[in-house]
């Protein structure tokens, strides 16, 4: 299966500038809509985004989605990892920023 | 498995040659990079967007890449190709920055084995190392290790790291392009949990803990360089006074999934990939 590439490692700052791409969003749950298909998630720099999900049974609480952006604080699930229990938010959104900016030629 | 830049810094210091190049050795379709001179020994973390480019002829880019004798990423498992009836696993890796095929010759069909190639499932996120090699007209890695990903920091760091080499490099580091542990360290610090303390049985900033450092250091040490057979547990144990066979079997296979050793003449002897 071909997949989308580039497909950049956002957070809720970054999600505005990829609005209709595939997007990669590293995320902890934070709420669920299950008769909606729907998560409130926290991204790593603090934001709060919407996710419409394929499926709404998660077996841990921080998730990577690859979506598409459908607004800025709207992603639409295409498939996922999760990420387990424990993930350090902090550093990750480190990455988001240097992979959008200063290294960008690296990864898209 | 992984601590901080310490513990690539460790990794890149090995030169690898003789492994995978016996693996290159029973490929005769391989014949692996043909437009670059001699290979710098070490491993370089690497996107697949870098790679990429390394491969690409025309845009010439990432020249340092091609150089390097082995290379590691963290991708997802994208697709995968039956391997029951054949000796070599292929499977399709991606990390949002692109696709590339991974190309691993299975050892050996034991349980252990079979049981590690059955958690490579596709949206699996896998650490690959290996060599970038030409195959058929296309690159590919040729791994000499895959193992699952089961702690996701090792996602974030790898992409640090594969931007701190970068950095390092394209700035003027060190002219051998590897680097030492006192280059890792900022990273490693600011990695925060990522790193370890390094007492005891904790996890320290080269990814490994005490028991496994000084086996390594048995294994890496000058009087066993020319030692072509390797080492048994058994020699390891002698010279590790206080450590139990079991210890230092745990030591040597957390070291062989890791790249540090690989067994040599069979697969009771152990040999450093340092040298």
């Amino acid at each position: 299966m071909e997949r989308p590439a580039p497909c950049p490692r956002v957070n809720f700052a970054l999600m505005e500038r990829y609005i209709g791409q595939h997007v990669l969003l590293v995320c902890k749950l934070d709420s669920l809509e299950p008769q909606m298909n729907r998560a409130h998630v926290v991204t790593s720099d603090g934001g709060r985004v919407t996710v419409a999900l394929k499926t709404a049974t998660f077996d841990s609480s921080f998730v990577e989605f690859e979506g598409i952006v459908d607004a800025p604080n709207q992603l639409r699930e295409e498939a996922r990892c999760e990420f387990g229990s424990s993930f350090d938010m902090t550093t990750y959104d480190r990455l988001c920023q240097l992979s959008n900016t200063d290294y960008k030629t690296l990864f898209a | 498995m992984y601590g901080g830049g310490g513990y690539e810094a460790g990794a890149s210091q090995f030169g690898g040659g003789g492994f995978v190049a016996s693996q290159n050795d029973n490929d005769n379709r391989s014949p692996g990079l043909k437009h670059t001179g001699e290979k710098r020994a070490g491993i370089r973390s690497v996107t697949i967007k870098q790679l990429k480019e390394a491969c690409d002829k025309h845009t010439q880019q990432h020249e340092d890449i091609q150089s390097h004798q082995n290379v590691t990423l963290v991708a997802k498992v994208a697709s995968m190709r039956d391997f029951s009836s054949s000796s070599m696993l292929e499977m399709m890796v991606w990390d949002g920055t692109g696709s590339f095929n991974v190309h691993y010759y299975i050892p050996e069909e034991d349980e252990q084995t079979m049981q590690k190639m059955s958690e490579w499932r596709e949206g699996v996120y896998v650490r690959v190392y290996g060599a970038l090699s030409e195959f058929e007209g296309n690159f590919r890695i040729l791994a000499f290790n895959v193992r699952k990903v089961t702690d996701f920091n090792e996602v974030t760091y790898h992409n640090l790291q594969a931007i701190f080499q970068h950095a390092h490099l394209s700035k003027g580091g060190a002219g051998t392009g590897l680097l030492t542990n006192g280059d890792a360290a900022p990273q490693a610090a600011a990695a925060g949990p990522m790193g370890g303390s390094g007492d005891g049985n904790d996890v320290g900033n080269d990814g490994l803990t005490h028991t496994q450092r000084q086996v390594k250091s048995v294994l890496d040490s000058e009087r066993h360089r020319e030692n072509p057979d390797g080492l048994t547990a058994d020699q390891v144990m002698a010279e590790t006074p206080g450590m139990s066979h079991q210890q230092v079997q745990a030591a040597l296979s957390v070291l062989m999934e890791n790249g540090h050793a690989y067994t040599a003449s069979d697969e009771f002897h152990y040999k450093s990939t340092s040298f």
